[in-house]
């Protein structure tokens, strides 16, 4: 059953415009538990593929990955991610928010909204170093 | 569990980062669009992602769409020509008997300062003559009557109008929706049909221990056009409007969505169906 949490709900208008914003977020952790398993490349790479988690692979090719048959185009290809990124701490930040630092991206914040727990963060890092 | 989050910030990374008024703000938004899409037209992309995806120039119109094609408008035709109690119909609440009317649909109505969709429109005429009205979101007879209403339009070329400060706030409103970041995704509905138009978004699989990577998706389609093809046969013989497929968007970014008929979605319908002016409208289109 899904499981809705209104964060915010807000209706104002703003000065300017009598524009009307609402701020509804829906949460569905019952559908979308935590994986308690220890972060492993295959933790990490089920969070990958996962829909209902990271579903990183609708965005991302994975060349390495055989098994893994993507057209997607939206963000880069995925290759040489340790030699991109020899500091894992700053690939962890990416996947956290990377709006952060770019305010423009599609790539969902997936630690600063919970989406992903942080020991799938960590999961999903060490599946990243091995592709 | 606390989260905080402003559903509603607007995206910068597209054509509407100003205010700029409708004719300009669509200017603005072929340009940036043509620039993703090489060698593409407004004309284009109203067939989605046939525009630009390689050996995709359609969904064929098989023997199966084009029978529920016409059950569709069959059904549609029952509705609108049926007598309301008082031995009206709906062709007496429009001009033309109407015929041509739905291109200019969604309309600014000064009286009440709201967008009228030509689903509102079906309904007032409904209220007029004592009639129950039928939800937006009723795809069995909303969907055949809008369908029906929009085949009397077919190919009419759009024309939207945004004329006084009104109309112009809610077209305004319309375009903030659509540039606002919503939900535990984050998404704009720019991020996937302007910043991302024409990229492939969902179209994998992948094996995996218990994973399932996304399957069925495709290609993002631009913002022109998008408002073109309403109501959407389904697989099934079925109908999806576009409000629907907001909501569905909105679901798809972890937000709650607004109600089909709501102010926000007629005027996001409004936004985005002004700028597709000048294409044609077309019913019951299987363009992705």
């Amino acid at each position: 059953m899904l499981f809705r949490v209104k964060l915010q709900m807000a209706l104002r208008p703003t000065v300017a415009s009598g524009f009307v914003s609402l701020c509804v977020v829906m949460l569905n952790p019952a559908a979308n538990p935590a994986i308690a398993a220890p972060p492993t490349i295959a933790n990490g790479r089920t969070i990958f593929l996962n829909e209902r988690k990271g579903n990183c692979v609708a965005c991302h090719k994975v060349p390495n990955d055989a098994a893994i048959k993507s057209a997607s185009s939206i963000g880069a290809p995925l290759e040489a991610i340790k030699a991109r990124y020899p500091d894992r701490l700053k690939l962890r930040d990416i996947i956290w928010d990377l709006s952060k630092t770019n305010p423009n991206t599609i790539m969902p914040p997936y630690g600063k909204h919970r989406i992903l727990s942080s020991d799938e963060i960590d999961a999903l890092v060490i599946y990243l170093e091995s592709v | 569990m606390s989260l905080s989050l402003t559903a509603l910030s607007v995206h910068s990374q597209v054509g509407t980062v100003a205010n700029l008024p409708p004719e300009q703000e669509r200017a603005a938004l072929i340009q940036a669009l043509q620039k993703r899409l090489p060698g593409t037209r407004p004309e284009d992309w109203m067939v989605g992602s046939a525009a630009y995806e390689p050996g995709v120039t359609a969904i064929p119109l098989s023997a199966d769409n084009a029978t529920n094609t016409a059950d569709i408008l069959a059904i549609g035709k029952k509705h609108w020509e049926r007598k309301f109690k008082d031995g009206k119909a709906f062709s007496n609440c429009f001009p033309n008997g109407g015929k041509r009317i739905a291109a200019s649909y969604p309309q600014f109505e000064t009286s009440t300062r709201q967008v009228v969709t030509l689903e509102s429109a079906l309904n007032r005429c409904l209220q007029l003559h004592g009639e129950p009205v039928i939800a937006p979101a009723n795809t069995a007879e909303m969907g055949p009557l809008s369908a029906y209403a929009r085949s009397l339009a077919e190919n009419q070329p759009l024309n939207i109008r945004v004329l006084g400060p009104n109309a112009r706030e809610r077209f305004d409103s319309g375009r903030r929706i659509f540039n606002a970041r919503i939900g535990q995704q984050n998404f704009a509905c720019a991020s996937c049909h302007v910043q991302h138009a024409g990229g492939v978004y969902g179209a994998s699989s992948g094996s995996g221990s218990s994973g399932v990577g996304s399957v069925g998706g495709g290609g993002l389609a631009p913002a022109i056009g998008l408002a073109v093809s309403w109501p959407r046969l389904q697989p099934g013989g079925t109908t999806r409007s576009l409000q629907s497929q907001f909501q569905r968007c909105f679901q798809r970014s972890g937000a709650e969505p607004f109600m089909e008929g709501s102010d926000e979605f007629n005027n996001l319908e409004y936004y985005l169906t002004y700028i597709s002016n000048g294409l044609p409208l077309r019913s019951l289109a299987t363009a992705r």
